[in-house]
């Protein structure tokens, strides 16, 4: 899993039919500290994040575990919404 | 397996429910001689481990999906053991003791 940090929001009606009624937000990746790194991706959302928010995400298969009847084909997924980072 | 440091913990109350209330420690790879390898993962933690400590992580969702019991978590990382020390060529390169 890795943190991230929502931007966005990307709408998209022309798609996979198993992707109908997900949310797709435009996520950056985070460091620790909360500097972004590398460049912005979509990533479905589990959880119902919002703009500016801090979030985890998971890649791979394990992105479609969260939508278990629909299985769609997804390759990041918010997981959940960070309350803080401590050191 | 990748040896990591330990260097946040992070709190999160609306997530999947798969994690349960097991904590997450986001951790660097690091090289044998301590320097940053690669992006930071966050890891379920499995063992109890603490800040600045090193440890054992494991990426591999199958395996996470075993340690959780469940069939379909969204899981891909977990620490799977704190690391006492790291012999290499008959050298001690990390001991628990001396880090901190």
């Amino acid at each position: 899993m890795y943190l991230g940090k929502v931007i966005g929001r990307a709408v998209c009606t022309c798609k996979d039919p198993q992707l109908k009624g997900l949310k797709l937000l435009l996520v950056t990746k985070i460091d620790g500290n909360g500097n972004p790194k590398g460049k912005p991706f979509v990533a479905c959302d589990s959880v119902g994040a919002g703009n500016g928010e801090t979030v985890f995400l998971c890649g791979g298969s394990e992105a479609s575990f969260p939508f278990i009847k629909t299985r769609p084909p997804a390759d990041a997924t918010i997981l959940g919404i960070i309350d803080n980072i401590a050191d | 397996m990748e040896i990591c440091k330990v260097i946040k913990k992070v709190v999160s109350t609306i997530k999947n429910e798969a994690y349960k209330n097991l904590p997450l420690l986001l951790v660097q790879p690091i090289h044998l001689d301590m320097r940053n390898k690669g992006s930071e993962v966050l890891c379920i933690d499995f063992v109890g481990a603490d800040l600045g400590e090193l440890v054992l992580i494991m990426k591999e969702g199958s395996s996470v999906n075993d340690m959780l019991g469940l069939k379909e978590a969204p899981a891909d990382a977990a620490i799977i053991g704190i690391i006492d020390s790291i012999d290499a060529d008959d050298k001690k390169i990390f001991e628990k003791s001396n880090s901190d």
